[in-house]
Protein backbone atom coordinates (compact mmCIF):
# COMPACT_ATOMS: atom_id res chain seq x y z
CA UNK A 1 0.00 0.00 0.00
CA UNK A 2 1.48 3.32 -1.13
CA UNK A 3 0.49 5.90 1.26
CA UNK A 4 -0.85 9.58 0.43
CA UNK A 5 1.72 11.29 1.75
CA UNK A 6 4.36 9.51 -0.06
CA UNK A 7 6.54 11.43 -2.75
CA UNK A 8 6.93 9.73 -6.51
CA UNK A 9 9.61 10.54 -8.41
CA UNK A 10 8.91 10.09 -12.23
CA UNK A 11 12.53 10.69 -14.33
CA UNK A 12 12.92 12.47 -17.04
CA UNK A 13 15.68 11.15 -19.85
CA UNK A 14 15.01 13.71 -22.50
CA UNK A 15 15.42 17.59 -21.96
CA UNK A 16 12.11 17.74 -24.94
CA UNK A 17 10.04 17.20 -21.81
CA UNK A 18 11.07 20.19 -19.88
CA UNK A 19 10.03 23.72 -21.07
CA UNK A 20 13.28 25.79 -21.32
CA UNK A 21 11.69 29.28 -22.50
CA UNK A 22 12.41 30.67 -19.01
CA UNK A 23 15.95 29.39 -18.59
CA UNK A 24 15.54 30.80 -15.10
CA UNK A 25 12.53 29.17 -14.28
CA UNK A 26 12.49 25.55 -16.28
CA UNK A 27 8.62 23.83 -16.03
CA UNK A 28 8.23 20.44 -16.67
CA UNK A 29 5.96 19.52 -19.32
CA UNK A 30 2.99 17.13 -19.30
CA UNK A 31 4.42 14.86 -22.04
CA UNK A 32 6.72 13.30 -19.37
CA UNK A 33 3.53 11.81 -17.92
CA UNK A 34 1.72 10.42 -20.87
CA UNK A 35 1.90 6.10 -20.22
CA UNK A 36 2.40 5.73 -23.45
CA UNK A 37 2.96 2.77 -25.05
CA UNK A 38 1.96 1.13 -21.45
CA UNK A 39 -1.84 2.12 -19.24
CA UNK A 40 1.08 2.70 -16.35
CA UNK A 41 3.49 5.41 -15.80
CA UNK A 42 6.74 4.21 -14.30
CA UNK A 43 7.58 6.08 -11.02
CA UNK A 44 9.63 5.54 -7.90
CA UNK A 45 8.68 6.14 -3.91
CA UNK A 46 11.02 8.72 -3.24
CA UNK A 47 10.10 9.54 0.49
CA UNK A 48 12.13 10.21 3.61
CA UNK A 49 14.97 9.95 0.96
CA UNK A 50 18.41 12.57 0.55
CA UNK A 51 18.29 13.93 -2.23
CA UNK A 52 21.79 12.57 -3.12
CA UNK A 53 19.51 9.13 -2.45
CA UNK A 54 17.20 9.93 -5.00
CA UNK A 55 19.63 11.01 -7.48
CA UNK A 56 21.51 7.84 -7.26
CA UNK A 57 17.99 5.82 -8.11
CA UNK A 58 18.14 7.85 -11.10
CA UNK A 59 21.39 7.62 -12.18
CA UNK A 60 20.87 3.71 -11.67
CA UNK A 61 17.71 3.62 -14.03
CA UNK A 62 19.33 5.99 -16.40
CA UNK A 63 22.92 3.72 -16.43
CA UNK A 64 20.11 0.74 -17.37
CA UNK A 65 18.11 2.81 -20.40
CA UNK A 66 21.35 4.30 -21.65
CA UNK A 67 19.69 7.83 -21.77
CA UNK A 68 21.51 10.94 -19.89
CA UNK A 69 19.29 12.12 -16.55
CA UNK A 70 18.03 15.25 -16.96
CA UNK A 71 15.75 15.56 -13.86
CA UNK A 72 12.44 14.22 -11.92
CA UNK A 73 8.77 15.10 -11.71
CA UNK A 74 8.13 15.15 -7.79
CA UNK A 75 4.60 14.75 -6.54
CA UNK A 76 2.66 12.75 -3.89
CA UNK A 77 0.47 10.00 -4.10
CA UNK A 78 -2.23 12.56 -2.63
CA UNK A 79 -2.47 13.99 -5.95
CA UNK A 80 -2.12 11.35 -8.18
CA UNK A 81 -5.21 9.93 -5.97
CA UNK A 82 -7.06 13.16 -5.78
CA UNK A 83 -7.64 13.36 -10.09
CA UNK A 84 -8.95 9.41 -9.86
CA UNK A 85 -6.01 7.57 -10.38
CA UNK A 86 -4.07 5.86 -7.81
CA UNK A 87 -0.24 4.39 -7.09
CA UNK A 88 0.64 0.66 -6.55
CA UNK A 89 3.85 -1.13 -5.68
CA UNK A 90 5.64 -2.61 -8.96
CA UNK A 91 8.72 -4.08 -7.63
CA UNK A 92 11.43 -4.87 -8.92
CA UNK A 93 13.42 -2.95 -8.72
CA UNK A 94 13.71 -1.44 -5.25
CA UNK A 95 11.05 1.22 -4.85
CA UNK A 96 9.48 0.62 -8.19
CA UNK A 97 5.68 2.02 -8.67
CA UNK A 98 3.26 2.13 -11.08
CA UNK A 99 0.48 4.94 -11.57
CA UNK A 100 -2.70 3.35 -12.90
CA UNK A 101 -6.44 3.40 -12.99
CA UNK A 102 -5.85 5.37 -16.50
CA UNK A 103 -9.11 5.21 -18.67
CA UNK A 104 -9.14 2.15 -20.36
CA UNK A 105 -8.81 2.22 -24.22
CA UNK A 106 -11.95 1.95 -24.95
CA UNK A 107 -13.45 4.60 -27.61
CA UNK A 108 -11.44 5.75 -30.62
CA UNK A 109 -7.56 5.96 -30.11
CA UNK A 110 -7.63 9.83 -31.00
CA UNK A 111 -10.13 10.57 -28.24
CA UNK A 112 -8.43 7.82 -25.61
CA UNK A 113 -5.49 10.20 -26.76
CA UNK A 114 -7.46 13.51 -25.68
CA UNK A 115 -8.04 12.14 -22.06
CA UNK A 116 -4.68 10.79 -21.59
CA UNK A 117 -3.78 14.44 -22.40
CA UNK A 118 -5.78 16.21 -19.39
CA UNK A 119 -4.90 13.62 -17.17
CA UNK A 120 -1.23 13.66 -17.94
CA UNK A 121 -1.59 18.09 -17.38
CA UNK A 122 -3.51 17.32 -13.87
CA UNK A 123 -0.24 15.50 -12.52
CA UNK A 124 2.01 17.73 -13.80
CA UNK A 125 -0.04 20.41 -12.09
CA UNK A 126 0.88 19.02 -8.94
CA UNK A 127 4.59 18.03 -10.02
CA UNK A 128 7.43 20.30 -8.83
CA UNK A 129 11.06 19.45 -11.36
CA UNK A 130 13.82 18.73 -10.05
CA UNK A 131 17.27 19.06 -12.55
CA UNK A 132 19.51 17.00 -12.10
CA UNK B 1 -8.66 28.00 -61.96
CA UNK B 2 -9.40 24.30 -61.92
CA UNK B 3 -9.14 22.66 -58.70
CA UNK B 4 -6.43 19.83 -57.70
CA UNK B 5 -5.84 17.63 -54.38
CA UNK B 6 -2.05 18.93 -54.35
CA UNK B 7 -1.81 21.46 -51.38
CA UNK B 8 0.14 24.47 -51.55
CA UNK B 9 0.83 25.31 -47.80
CA UNK B 10 0.80 29.20 -46.75
CA UNK B 11 2.92 30.90 -44.02
CA UNK B 12 1.02 34.06 -44.17
CA UNK B 13 -1.29 34.56 -40.91
CA UNK B 14 -4.69 34.29 -41.33
CA UNK B 15 -4.23 32.42 -44.84
CA UNK B 16 -4.96 28.99 -45.68
CA UNK B 17 -3.26 26.85 -48.32
CA UNK B 18 -4.83 26.51 -51.06
CA UNK B 19 -5.26 23.54 -53.97
CA UNK B 20 -6.16 25.21 -57.21
CA UNK B 21 -4.14 25.07 -60.34
CA UNK B 22 -3.32 26.04 -63.39
CA UNK B 23 -1.59 29.64 -64.90
CA UNK B 24 -3.38 31.78 -63.27
CA UNK B 25 -2.84 30.37 -59.56
CA UNK B 26 0.69 30.32 -60.17
CA UNK B 27 1.13 33.82 -61.15
CA UNK B 28 -0.88 34.45 -57.88
CA UNK B 29 0.88 31.66 -56.04
CA UNK B 30 3.79 33.77 -57.07
CA UNK B 31 3.03 36.96 -55.79
CA UNK B 32 1.49 35.10 -52.71
CA UNK B 33 5.17 33.62 -51.63
CA UNK B 34 6.74 37.07 -52.35
CA UNK B 35 4.35 38.20 -49.91
CA UNK B 36 5.02 35.40 -47.03
CA UNK B 37 8.87 35.69 -47.87
CA UNK B 38 8.53 39.32 -46.64
CA UNK B 39 6.61 38.31 -43.63
CA UNK B 40 9.19 35.66 -42.86
CA UNK B 41 11.88 37.98 -42.71
CA UNK B 42 10.57 40.91 -40.72
CA UNK B 43 11.49 40.55 -37.42
CA UNK B 44 8.67 42.10 -35.30
CA UNK B 45 5.97 39.71 -37.60
CA UNK B 46 8.30 36.72 -38.68
CA UNK B 47 10.62 35.99 -36.02
CA UNK B 48 8.19 34.47 -34.29
CA UNK B 49 6.82 32.24 -36.48
CA UNK B 50 10.37 31.50 -37.70
CA UNK B 51 11.42 30.56 -34.03
CA UNK B 52 8.69 28.24 -34.14
CA UNK B 53 9.55 26.51 -37.56
CA UNK B 54 13.27 26.02 -36.02
CA UNK B 55 11.41 24.45 -32.48
CA UNK B 56 9.52 22.33 -35.02
CA UNK B 57 12.36 21.14 -36.60
CA UNK B 58 14.51 20.74 -33.13
CA UNK B 59 11.87 18.48 -32.26
CA UNK B 60 11.70 16.08 -35.52
CA UNK B 61 15.64 15.91 -35.01
CA UNK B 62 15.47 15.09 -31.79
CA UNK B 63 12.93 12.08 -31.94
CA UNK B 64 14.04 10.27 -35.21
CA UNK B 65 14.48 7.08 -33.83
CA UNK B 66 12.46 4.82 -31.61
CA UNK B 67 12.71 5.67 -27.26
CA UNK B 68 14.22 8.56 -27.24
CA UNK B 69 12.93 9.15 -23.93
CA UNK B 70 13.88 6.66 -22.30
CA UNK B 71 10.51 4.61 -21.67
CA UNK B 72 9.85 3.03 -25.32
CA UNK B 73 8.56 6.60 -27.28
CA UNK B 74 7.66 5.85 -30.47
CA UNK B 75 9.96 8.60 -33.14
CA UNK B 76 8.32 10.97 -34.85
CA UNK B 77 7.63 10.35 -38.72
CA UNK B 78 8.23 12.58 -41.19
CA UNK B 79 4.34 12.68 -41.93
CA UNK B 80 3.32 14.04 -38.69
CA UNK B 81 6.30 16.90 -38.56
CA UNK B 82 4.40 17.68 -42.05
CA UNK B 83 1.23 17.72 -40.77
CA UNK B 84 2.85 19.82 -37.37
CA UNK B 85 4.49 22.36 -40.05
CA UNK B 86 1.17 23.15 -41.82
CA UNK B 87 -0.51 23.49 -38.47
CA UNK B 88 1.84 26.32 -37.29
CA UNK B 89 1.62 27.56 -41.09
CA UNK B 90 -1.89 27.70 -40.40
CA UNK B 91 -1.60 29.04 -37.17
CA UNK B 92 0.47 32.21 -38.47
CA UNK B 93 1.25 34.96 -35.92
CA UNK B 94 -2.15 35.37 -35.36
CA UNK B 95 -2.22 34.02 -31.95
CA UNK B 96 0.38 33.98 -29.73
CA UNK B 97 2.77 31.02 -30.46
CA UNK B 98 2.76 27.77 -28.67
CA UNK B 99 5.95 26.03 -27.33
CA UNK B 100 6.10 22.64 -28.91
CA UNK B 101 7.14 18.89 -27.75
CA UNK B 102 7.32 15.78 -28.81
CA UNK B 103 4.96 12.98 -27.29
CA UNK B 104 5.52 9.71 -26.89
CA UNK B 105 3.44 8.32 -28.99
CA UNK B 106 5.19 9.87 -31.88
CA UNK B 107 3.44 13.02 -32.17
CA UNK B 108 4.23 16.93 -31.52
CA UNK B 109 2.03 18.66 -29.52
CA UNK B 110 1.38 22.39 -29.43
CA UNK B 111 1.19 23.70 -25.48
CA UNK B 112 -0.01 27.79 -25.05
CA UNK B 113 0.58 28.08 -21.50
CA UNK B 114 -0.12 30.83 -19.09
CA UNK B 115 -0.47 29.39 -15.81
CA UNK B 116 -0.97 26.00 -14.21
CA UNK B 117 -4.28 25.58 -14.54
CA UNK B 118 -4.47 27.84 -17.74
CA UNK B 119 -3.30 25.44 -20.71
CA UNK B 120 -4.20 24.51 -23.87
CA UNK B 121 -2.43 21.54 -25.79
CA UNK B 122 -2.95 19.89 -29.38
CA UNK B 123 -1.49 16.87 -30.70
CA UNK B 124 -0.67 16.51 -33.78
CA UNK B 125 -0.53 13.40 -35.80
CA UNK B 126 -0.04 11.95 -39.11
CA UNK B 127 -3.33 11.63 -39.83
CA UNK B 128 -5.79 14.58 -39.81
CA UNK B 129 -7.29 14.33 -36.53
CA UNK B 130 -5.95 16.49 -33.80
CA UNK B 131 -6.47 15.57 -29.79
CA UNK B 132 -6.52 18.40 -27.59
CA UNK B 133 -6.87 19.43 -23.78
CA UNK B 134 -7.34 22.28 -21.72
CA UNK B 135 -7.80 23.41 -18.16
CA UNK B 136 -9.41 26.70 -17.82
CA UNK B 137 -8.91 27.07 -14.38
CA UNK B 138 -11.80 25.11 -12.16
CA UNK B 139 -13.16 23.26 -15.41
CA UNK B 140 -11.45 21.43 -18.09
CA UNK B 141 -12.27 19.95 -21.88
CA UNK B 142 -10.71 17.59 -24.14
CA UNK B 143 -11.43 16.18 -27.21
CA UNK B 144 -11.09 15.56 -31.16
CA UNK B 145 -11.21 17.99 -34.19
CA UNK B 146 -10.27 17.28 -37.78
CA UNK B 147 -7.71 19.07 -39.53
CA UNK B 148 -7.30 19.74 -43.29
CA UNK B 149 -6.56 23.69 -44.53
CA UNK B 150 -7.44 25.34 -41.69
CA UNK B 151 -6.73 25.67 -37.81
CA UNK B 152 -10.43 23.82 -36.64
CA UNK B 153 -12.59 26.73 -35.22
CA UNK B 154 -13.01 24.67 -32.46
CA UNK B 155 -9.11 24.58 -31.51
CA UNK B 156 -9.54 28.70 -31.92
CA UNK B 157 -12.42 29.18 -29.76
CA UNK B 158 -10.43 27.36 -27.46
CA UNK B 159 -7.57 29.59 -27.48
CA UNK B 160 -9.83 33.07 -27.38
CA UNK B 161 -11.11 31.53 -24.52
CA UNK B 162 -7.83 30.97 -22.89
CA UNK B 163 -6.23 34.02 -23.37
CA UNK B 164 -9.74 36.09 -22.53
CA UNK B 165 -9.61 34.60 -19.18
CA UNK B 166 -7.47 36.72 -16.63
CA UNK B 167 -4.40 34.93 -14.90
Amino acid sequence: MVDSTELLARFVFTRSHINWEDQSRPRLRAEAFIPHPHLELSVFRVHGLATLAVRQIGEEVSRQRNKPLVGRGELTAGHVRKIGLDVQSSEPPPRHADIVGWPALLGSPKEDKSRQKLIAMQLVEGAQLVLA
Amino acid sequence: MKTTTDYRSSQYPSFSGSRADGPDAETVNGLFCEVQSAFLQSQSLGGPTRKSMASLVDTLLDCLHPDWDGYSALPVRPETYQNARRFLECLGGVSPQPSISPEPDGEISFEWYRAPRLRFSVSVGPDATLSHACMFGTSSVHGTETFLDEVPVGIRNQLDRLYRLPV
